[in-house]
C-alpha cells in the first residue's frame, strides 16, 4: 500500500508564485538563451551584457535616451494593452503611431502661425486621431464584419508606411530638401519642449499622463467596467444587452489614439520634421511590453523601461561588441517566448487543474 | 488467502483538501466489485466529482490511496488512469465536434498511435455499438449527434480502450427522459460483462432504479453505503440531508401553500409577449424556429417541453433580441418589438437564466460583486458615464443573500470559485432584482440538489405570484407538469402542441417530443383529447407539415 505523499510545492514552486519572480526566471532564460546565441556569433555574452548595461545605465547620456526611448514604448504598450482589455489584439500600433505622426505633421505645418499654448494642443489631438482612424479602421472591420483584428491591424502597419512614404515624397516633401523625402521643419512653437540640455521631453509627462487616464478608465468608470465585461464574456455581455460591437470599435479607436500620440510626439519632439523610419519597430516592442504587463497599466512602466534600456544598449552593443544593434531584437523575442512559457511553469507535480 | 471477492477498486482513507482550505474528500473508504453499479449520491459540492477526478488522475489526493485488482497504484494522470483501466464517461463530453466518431474514438484507442486505420477501427465501433444494442454512424461528425448519441460515443471510447471500470459523472442531465432507461440497460450490460460502474448522481430517483450498491457523500464525507435492497427514498434523505433537516417534501413548498395550484391569474390578460410565426435562424444556419405561435400572459408559467435542441435556445434568444426572426412578428405589451435590441427586452422587463449560467452570464475573474452590476441599468449605473454605485449593488446583495440563502464566502471573491450551483443561484438572485416582467428560466433544476430545486420552484412560482410571465424550459417532464400552467411540446423547432399542464399525458408529451406522436390528427382518438379541450389563453394548436 503506498500512501500518497502530500503534495508540498517546493521551494522553487512558491518562488514561481509571484509574479515578479517569475518575471525574474524567465528574464533569466531569455538572457541565457541569448548569451548561447552570442556564443555562437563568437562574441562574449558577458562583455555584451556589460556593454548594454555601460551604454544604456552607465551614463547620463544613456539615462536621457531611455527616457526618450519609454515614451512611444509605453504609449504604444497602451495602444495593445487597452484592446486586450476587449479580448482584442492589436498589432497595429506600428502602423497607428505612423498615421499619427502625419496627421500631427500636418497640423503643425498647417497652423504654423499660431503660438505653442494652442498650437501644441491642436498637434497633440491631431496625432491621437491619426491614430485612432487607423486603429478604428481595424475596430469597424472587426465589429462589422467580422474581420479578425490581429490580422488587419498587421497589415494595416504595411500601408501606413506607404501612405507616410507617398507624403514624404510629395505633397509634404520640403522644398528645400534638395530632394530628400522629408517634410519642412516644425516651427519651434510645434515642437515639445525639452527637460534642459537633455534630449528627454515633455513627452513623458504625457506618457505617464496616459497611463493614468487608462487606470481611471478601467478601474473606475462604468465604461471600463463594461469594456472588461465585454472582454471577460461577450456572450453574457450581449446577454446584459451590452452593445458589443460598438465597444470592440471604441477600444481599438482608443488604443490606436494612444499609438498616434507616440507617432506625435517622435515628430514633435525628438525629429522635428516628418521622414521615412520614424518610430519604425516601437509598436512591436510596445506590444511586447504590454504582453509582459500583463496588460495592466502600471505595470506597463516599468516594463516599457526595462526594453528601454535593452534597445539603448542594444545601439552600444554594435559599437563596442561589433554584432549589429538589431541583434538585441533576438534578445527581445527571447524574453517574450520565455514569459509566455513560464505564465503556467510548474517543477512539480504533473497536472493542476480544478 | 480470503474468501471473500476481491474489489476490482478499493479506496482507502482518500483526503483532498482545495487552496483555501475547502475540504472536499476527507477518509473516503470506497469499494467496487466487478459486475455492480456502485450509485455515489450527494448533493452539489458533496464532493462526489473530486473523487473521480482524484481517481482519474486529475488530481493527487493529499492523503490515502487507491487499489485496484488488490495492487496499490498512483494515478498520477488521466493517460495513466486510462492505461490501468480507469474509464470517465464525463458530465461534458470531451469529445471533439468537428471530428467524426472515428476520429474522436481514434484518440482515446492506445493502439493508433501513428497510422489510423479507419476502416479497422469504424468496424470495431460498430461491433462494441451492436453488442450494446446502439446505432452508432463511425462516420457522422460529432456535432451532428444529439446529446444522447454523444454520451453513447463516449462509452464505446472508453471501452475500446480497454476500460475495467468506468466513472459516469452525472450522465442523466443531457439525456432525454426516454433515453435513461437505455442507459440503465447500458449499465446492465456492463455488469453482465463484467465491468464496474460507479454512477454519479444528485437524483434519488436514478440511483433508485439502477443501483446495486449506494454511498451517500455529504460535505466531503461518507455518511453511509447500503445495499439497493435496504435503500428506501426515505433512508436517503435521511443520510443526505440528515435527521433534523430533512428537505420540504416535493409539492408543499411555502409558496404553493398560498396560491392556487393553477394560477389564472393570467386569464383574461392581454399577452406580455406574443410570437407570430416566428421563423429564426440556429446557430448553423438552417431554421432553428419555423413558425411558431407563441403567447405569454402575466401570472403564467409556460413551460417548454421538448428534447434538448428542438428550438428552445433559439426562442429563448429571440425573446431577449440575441437572434433576430428572418420572419414573423414579435409583440411586447402589443408593441412591435421584432426589431428590438436586446437592451430594449431587458428594459422593457425580460430577464433570462440561461442553461448554461457559468458561460453566458458571468464573466470570470470578475467577482461576485462586480458581476451582480452586470445588466442593469437602472439601479447601479450613477447619473453619466463615471462610476458604478458599488453601495446600490451591495445593498441588492444583501438582499438577495438573505432571501435565497446564498452562502458567499466574501463579496470580492472571483465569481469563478463559487460552485456551479452557486453562480446559478445567483444569476436567478440578479435577474429577480431587476423584478422582470418576463423571466426566461432554462433548465433551472439541471445539476442542482433538491433543496435547491425546491428553492427554484418556489421562486418561480413567487414570480408568477406577482404577475410575471415565466418560460420555463425543463428536461424534467414531472417537474413541468407540476409547475407550469400550460405546456407547449417543441420538436424541431415547431411547437407541435399546446396543453393545460394539468391535463397533460406524460407519455404522450414523451412521444411529441420525439416525434414520434402522430401528427395531430382532429379526430377524437384518445390521444388528442388530451390535448385539444385543455388549450387555453391564444390557443396554438399546430399541425405539423
Amino acid at each position: 500500500m503506498i500512501i500518497a505523499t502530500p503534495a508540498a510545492s517546493p521551494l522553487l514552486d512558491r518562488v514561481l508564485d509571484h509574479a515578479i519572480m517569475r518575471m525574474l526566471v524567465s528574464l533569466l532564460i531569455a538572457g541565457t538563451l541569448f548569451a548561447a546565441i552570442l556564443l555562437l556569433l563568437g562574441t562574449n555574452p558577458l562583455d555584451a551584457y556589460a556593454a548594454i548595461f555601460r551604454g544604456s545605465l552607465g551614463d547620463s547620456y544613456g539615462w536621457s535616451e531611455i527616457l526618450v526611448k519609454v515614451v512611444p514604448f509605453i504609449l504604444c504598450a497602451i495602444a495593445a494593452a487597452l484592446p486586450a482589455q476587449l479580448g482584442m489584439i492589436n498589432v497595429g500600433a506600428e502602423g497607428q503611431l505612423q498615421i499619427g505622426a502625419l496627421t500631427a505633421t500636418m497640423a503643425a505645418l498647417a497652423f504654423s502661425g499660431l503660438a505653442a499654448p494652442v498650437l501644441l494642443p491642436i498637434v497633440i489631438v491631431a496625432g491621437f486621431l491619426g491614430g485612432a482612424l487607423w486603429g478604428g479602421v481595424a475596430g469597424a472591420l472587426r465589429s462589422g464584419p467580422g474581420l479578425n483584428e490581429a490580422i488587419s491591424t498587421l497589415l494595416l502597419n504595411y500601408v501606413a508606411l506607404r501612405i507616410v512614404d507617398s507624403f514624404t515624397h510629395g505633397l509634404l516633401k520640403d522644398p528645400a530638401s534638395f530632394n530628400w523625402p522629408f517634410s519642412p521643419p516644425f516651427v519651434d512653437a510645434a515642437r515639445l519642449p525639452t527637460f534642459g540640455d537633455s534630449r528627454a521631453h515633455a513627452g513623458l509627462l504625457l506618457a505617464l499622463a496616459a497611463i493614468g487616464i487608462v487606470w481611471l478608465l478601467l478601474n473606475r468608470t462604468r465604461w471600463g467596467y463594461e469594456m472588461r465585461v465585454v472582454g471577460g464574456n461577450p456572450e453574457a455581455a450581449r446577454r446584459s444587452g451590452l452593445r458589443v460591437g460598438r465597444y470592440l470599435l471604441i477600444g481599438m479607436l482608443l488604443g490606436g489614439g494612444f499609438a498616434g500620440l507616440a507617432g506625435m510626439i517622435e515628430v514633435s519632439a525628438v525629429n522635428g520634421r516628418l521622414q521615412p523610419g520614424i518610430g519604425v519597430g516601437f509598436g512591436y516592442v510596445g506590444f511586447l511590453a504590454s504582453w509582459l504587463a500583463g496588460s495592466r497599466p502600471f505595470a506597463i512602466i516599468p516594463m516599457a523601461t526595462l526594453l528601454a534600456i535593452i534597445a539603448v544598449g542594444g545601439e552600444v552593443l554594435q559599437i563596442s561588441a561589433k554584432i549589429p544593434s538589431s541583434s538585441v531584437n533576438v534578445l527581445m523575442a527571447l524574453i517574450l517566448f520565455a514569459v509566455l512559457a513560464t505564465r503556467t511553469l510548474r517543477l512539480s507535480g504533473r497536472l493542476h487543474r480544478a | 488467502m480470503s474468501t471473500a471477492p476481491r474489489p476490482l477498486l478499493a479506496l482507502r482513507g482518500i483526503t483532498k483538501t482545495f487552496p483555501g482550505g475547502v475540504v472536499a474528500n476527507e477518509e473516503i473508504d470506497l469499494d467496487l466489485f466487478a459486475g455492480e453499479v456502485h450509485a455515489i449520491l450527494g448533493e452539489n459540492g458533496a464532493g462526489k466529482s473530486t473523487l473521480m477526478k482524484t481517481l482519474y488522475g486529475f488530481h493527487r489526493p493529499d492523503a490515502g490511496s487507491i487499489e485496484l485488482d488488490g495492487k496499490p497504484v498512483e494515478i498520477h494522470s488521466p493517460e495513466q488512469g486510462k492505461r490501468l483501466g480507469v474509464g470517465m464517461v464525463f458530465q461534458s463530453f470531451m469529445l471533439i465536434p468537428a471530428l467524426s466518431v472515428v476520429e474522436n474514438v481514434a484518440l482515446a484507442v492506445p493502439d493508433s498511435r501513428i497510422l489510423l486505420n479507419k476502416g479497422r477501427l469504424a468496424a470495431r465501433i460498430k461491433e462494441v455499438a451492436a453488442r450494446y444494442g446502439f446505432s452508432v454512424d463511425p462516420s457522422a461528425l460529432i456535432w451532428q449527434l444529439s446529446p444522447g448519441d454523444q454520451q453513447k460515443v463516449e462509452i464505446v471510447k472508453t471501452l475500446l480502450a480497454d476500460a475495467r471500470l468506468l466513472i459516469f459523472d452525472e450522465p442523466t442531465s443531457v439525456l432525454a427522459p426516454h433515453e435513461v432507461d437505455g442507459l440503465y440497460q447500458v449499465f446492465d450490460r456492463l455488469k453482465a460483462d463484467g465491468l464496474g460502474v460507479v454512477f454519479i448522481t444528485h437524483k434519488m430517483r436514478e440511483v433508485l432504479s439502477c443501483a446495486d450498491r449506494i454511498t451517500v457523500l455529504t460535505r466531503g464525507r461518507i455518511t453511509g453505503t447500503m445495499l439497493r435492497a435496504e435503500a428506501t427514498e426515505r433512508n436517503l434523505v435521511q443520510m443526505i440531508f440528515g435527521r433534523d433537516n430533512a428537505p420540504p417534501t416535493e409539492g408543499e413548498p411555502i409558496a404553493a401553500a398560498t396560491l392556487p395550484a393553477e394560477a389564472t391569474a393570467g386569464v383574461g390578460l392581454p399577452p406580455f409577449v406574443e410570437l407570430r410565426d416566428v421563423v429564426a435562424a440556429d446557430d448553423r444556419g438552417g431554421n432553428g424556429l419555423k413558425h411558431v405561435s407563441l403567447a405569454i400572459t402575466p401570472g403564467e408559467i409556460l413551460g417548454i417541453a421538448g428534447v434538448s435542441g428542438s428550438g428552445q435556445k433559439e426562442l429563448g434568444d429571440v425573446l431577449m433580441g440575441l437572434r433576430r426572426p428572418r420572419a414573423g412578428t414579435v409583440l411586447v405589451d402589443g408593441v412591435d418589438a421584432t426589431r428590438w435590441s436586446t437592451r430594449q427586452f431587458l428594459k422593457a422587463g425580460v430577464a433570462s437564466v440561461p442553461e448554461d449560467p457559468v458561460a453566458a452570464s458571468v464573466v470570470a475573474g470578475m467577482s461576485v460583486l462586480q458581476n451582480l452590476a452586470l445588466g442593469d441599468h437602472n439601479v447601479a449605473h450613477r447619473p453619466g458615464w463615471l462610476g458604478i454605485d458599488w453601495h446600490a449593488v451591495q445593498h441588492a446583495l444583501d438582499w438577495l443573500t438573505a432571501k435565497f440563502h446564498l452562502r458567499l464566502p466574501r463579496m470580492d471573491v472571483p465569481v469563478q470559485t463559487l460552485s456551479g450551483g452557486n453562480v446559478q443561484r445567483m444569476v436567478f438572485a440578479r435577474e429577480l432584482s431587476r423584478r422582470p416582467r418576463l423571466l426566461l428560466a432554462y433548465y433551472p433544476s439541471r445539476g442542482i440538489d433538491v433543496h435547491g430545486v425546491a428553492a427554484v420552484h418556489e421562486v418561480l412560482r413567487a414570480c408568477r405570484a406577482e404577475g410575471a410571465a415565466v418560460l420555463f424550459v425543463s428536461e424534467d417532464l414531472e417537474e413541468l407538469v407540476e409547475l407550469s400552467d400550460r405546456l407547449a411540446v417543441m420538436y424541431h423547432g415547431e411547437i407541435v402542441a399546446t396543453m393545460a399542464a394539468a391535463h397533460a399525458d406524460l407519455s404522450h408529451v414523451g412521444l411529441l417530443m420525439t416525434g414520434g406522436a402522430a401528427p395531430l390528427v382532429l379526430s377524437p382518438s384518445k390521444e388528442t383529447n388530451d390535448v385539444l379541450p385543455a388549450m387555453t389563453g391564444p390557443a396554438e394548436l399546430r399541425v405539423p407539415a
